[in-house]
């Protein structure tokens, strides 16, 4: 009789142990997991194609149209459902959305420097919305952060269907 | 002790003269570094807040900064004006949830006149707040000559809602063209937001319209027949921001330019940043100039003061009291520099603040010390005390090796 | 009766194994030109200057063997100085000047308080017996002339009941008639007050109204 209150008692600790681990340790992903690996192939392929049409001219027009082809297949870049609801960690630059300065503001996080000034911007699955907690962190253009929360979906109403990564910040700390 | 201290203010009396020159002086370069602190302050709070909620601000094509600066903060030139029939051309991006076009130009009172719909208020957030009227409610769209006050400007002149107002063309600065013919009437106040809509006036762009050209009496439906200085556009999801711009900047027909705001708004900051900190450098470097100065008039004085201090040896004062006696000189005499710093400073203040609001739309007051001010006052009469023991020194050992009686001149 | 003795100071080649004793209350006279170590030994007197070798004693204390600090107090509770160039504070007035010792020592203003009402008493007092007039008791020193700078000098000197008054040839810049009158009322405070006086000087006219005589070795003295 003993020993059974003992082994209920261990696996009601230990699951109650394991929930609390869960629920406070935030999983750290990189930014490769959140594209579809399809999707992630399917571009492999066609920067491929664009290869071959390196030797033309900038202002041909079918380098133009196949440049926004492709800025179109960014723009509307699937997101993976892999980690949606689940508490990530995540490292990226900050990309400010409102022209305000206080700790709450949204922003966007991207994975490199430079996004909105000299290199072309993301595609749509490498952009993650970032509400952050009410004692937020004061964060300026570029800044390198780490973000923690739940991963989640936000979908526009409408017939594209077209998905974003949203995360509710519980924590935001300066990259070091 | 006490007695030292009206000693050393009866010797520093006896040199008035030069004195003064090096107070003044001193005084000059406190209230340099004083002003261009609280600048640096009094802009930051200018700065801070301007609009949130908006995702994308589209002008022509141009400098981000200069868009930002004028369609928010109105300072600066005037952008030129973008077309009224490319709206409908954003509209048809998919991701683009509301557009609120805005134009510039006229004042009341050399507080900006903002045309725009009805919709900025139901879109545009201060703060992440949402804005709301103190009394009335916005103006109709349909309706001509209804106008809507933000806080600062119905405070400063008591408006009340009924109240008639004249609009002004331009800046308000050269003689002004008053839009005499057409009084205003206020509608609607709104709460404060701690950001540059406290100081705007806002009219429907039907009103604006009819006020530049009467003749055309443009009727609300026919937005896109006007001009406009920029859109303000919301998004439905926000990070689409990106392909939002991109395919506005690629709108062939029209040469647009799309800036997103938080982004143009940290670049300011950065330039002001390197600009502030550059001006603070260049005082600070004038501020240990005159405190040199007032070390080489005390070491200068030194070399004529030595009966002086013999004969207070003769009765009996130590060498460290003669120390003491010349460190209390010099801060009395930086003491005084900084008061009549800090006092030039809320002078010149109470004479020129109007007038920096008018060019500059920033508020720079008059008041007590700030805690920067203190901090750097404070820092200033360290300083002077550090380089102070340079001539105190010099006096230490006159005491000491001069005896009783220092060899006449 | 207390001793004041000045024993054997050898310091730089000035004075080697030298001896000098001056008597309390009495006048004593020394005789020197300058350079003839006059300075130093005053500095020596006064306590300022340190000696290798030797023992000064000044009313009791051994000034060989206090601090400076220590010897800066005694002279200024104890001693009164003229020098040749009065060295007074050219911005203060007269009044300030006199009563300078006063607001510098506390026992100094004491003793002072215990013979006068306030310290301005005391310094109209001596004012009166130097023969300054009372007008010039606010005026800044610079404006008297040179006659009444020395005698405010000597005020300051005597003032709160020193020990000892030391004069460095203190009347050398007045004219002959200024100078008796000086040395009449110089010998009357002392005498009054019996306050040991002590007078450094080359003009060998002032010697016979003194009680003692020293010649300093290297000195044109006898």
């Amino acid at each position: 009789m003993k020993k059974l209150i003992v082994l209920g008692l261990s696996i009601f600790l230990s699951g109650f142990l394991v929930q609390n681990s869960l629920a406070q340790t935030y999983k750290e992903i990189f930014w490769e997991e959140l594209m579809p690996p399809d999707w992630a192939k399917q571009i492999e392929k066609d920067f491929t194609k664009m290869k071959q049409f390196e030797s033309m001219e900038d202002s041909d027009p079918k380098t133009d149209s196949l440049y926004s082809k492709l800025r179109k297949q960014w723009d509307e870049a699937p997101i993976s459902k892999k980690y949606i609801g689940k508490p990530i960690r995540i490292a990226g630059y900050v990309v400010p959305l409102d022209a305000d300065r206080s700790k709450t503001r949204e922003f966007l996080i991207v994975p490199y420097f430079g996004a909105c000034i000299h290199t072309p911007p993301p595609p749509a699955n490498q952009i993650i919305l970032v509400i952050p907690p009410a004692g937020g962190l004061k964060v300026r253009s570029m800044d390198p952060v780490w973000v923690e929360g739940i991963l989640t979906e936000s979908r526009l109403n409408s017939d594209m269907g077209v998905s974003a990564y949203q995360l509710n910040a519980a924590k935001i700390a300066p990259y070091k | 002790m006490r007695y030292w201290i009206w000693l050393a203010l009866q010797s520093a009396i006896s040199r008035k003269g030069a004195l003064l020159i090096i107070v003044f002086s001193t005084a000059i370069s406190v209230a340099l570094l004083l002003a261009v602190l609280k600048v640096r302050d009094d802009t930051k709070t200018s700065f801070t807040n301007a609009i949130s909620g908006v995702d994308l601000i589209v002008g022509s094509k141009g400098s981000p900064t200069e868009l930002i600066l004028y369609s928010v903060f109105h300072i600066g030139r005037p952008t030129s004006l973008i077309s009224g029939k490319s709206i409908s051309e954003i509209q048809k991006i998919n991701q683009v949830k509301w557009i609120v076009p805005i134009q510039l130009g006229d004042t009341y009172r050399s507080y900006p006149v903002v045309g725009t719909n009805s919709y900025f208020f139901d879109s545009i957030k201060a703060q992440n707040r949402s804005l709301s009227f103190t009394s009335g409610q916005a103006f109709s769209d349909q309706k001509d000559h209804e106008l809507v006050l933000g806080a600062n400007v119905a405070k400063q002149y008591k408006h009340r809602i009924g109240d008639r107002i004249i609009l002004s063309h331009g800046t308000g600065k050269g003689p002004a063209q008053d839009h005499a013919n057409s009084p205003f009437v206020v509608t609607g106040i709104l709460a404060a937001t701690g950001t540059p809509i406290d100081n705007s006036v806002f009219i429907s762009i039907q009103s604006f319209n009819n006020l530049h050209d009467g003749s055309k009496n443009l009727q609300f439906a026919q937005l896109d027949s006007a001009q406009y200085t920029a859109f303000l556009i919301g998004l439905q999801q926000r990070s689409a921001v990106f392909s939002v711009r991109r395919q506005i900047d690629a709108l062939k027909s029209f040469s647009l330019m799309a800036i997103m705001p938080g982004v143009a708004l940290d670049e300011l900051w950065q330039t002001m940043e390197i600009a502030e900190n550059a001006l603070i450098l260049v005082s600070l470097g004038v501020v240990l100039t005159s405190i040199f100065g007032i070390i080489a008039a005390l070491m200068v004085s030194l070399e004529a003061r030595g009966r002086e201090i013999a004969t207070l040896r003769a009765i009996g004062a130590r060498p460290s009291q003669i120390f003491f006696f010349i460190i209390w000189e010099t801060f009395m005499i930086s003491l005084s520099g900084i008061v009549f710093g800090w006092a030039l400073l809320q002078i010149t203040l109470l004479v020129f603040s109007e007038w920096f609001m008018k060019e500059w739309g920033i508020l720079i007051q008059s008041g007590l010390p700030s805690q920067n001010d203190v901090l750097a006052i404070l820092s200033i009469l360290a300083t002077a005390l550090l380089c102070s023991t340079l001539p105190a020194i010099k006096a230490y050992r006159l005491a000491l090796h001069e005896g009783l009686n220092p060899p006449s001149i | 009766m207390k001793n004041l003795t000045f024993a054997w100071p050898t310091c730089k080649p000035l004075f080697n194994q030298f001896n000098l004793q001056i008597e309390r209350h009495q006048k004593t006279y020394i005789a020197g030109a300058s350079g003839s170590g006059k300075s130093t030994l005053l500095n020596l007197l006064a306590g300022v200057l340190d000696t290798a070798q030797g023992e000064i004693w000044f009313n009791d204390h051994a000034f060989h063997q206090l601090s400076r600090s220590q010897k800066d107090k005694i002279r200024g509770q104890e001693m009164g100085f003229i020098f040749q160039q009065f060295n007074l504070i050219p911005y203060l007035s007269t009044l300030d000047n006199i009563i300078l010792p006063l607001n510098l020592f506390h026992s100094r203003k004491k003793a002072a308080l215990d013979l006068f009402e306030s310290t301005q008493d005391a310094a109209v007092y001596l004012m009166e017996r130097l023969a300054l007039p009372i007008q010039l008791l606010r005026q800044p020193v610079y404006q008297l002339s040179v006659g009444q700078q020395q005698r405010v000098a000597a005020a300051r000197a005597f003032i709160g009941n020193p020990k000892i008054v030391i004069a460095d040839e203190p009347s050398s810049a007045l004219d002959w008639e200024n100078q008796a009158q000086f040395l009449k009322l110089f010998l009357e405070l002392g005498q009054s007050q019996n306050i040991t006086l002590l007078l450094v000087s080359h003009d060998e006219r002032l010697a016979p109204h003194f009680d003692q005589r020293i010649n300093l070795p290297n000195g044109l003295g006898h």
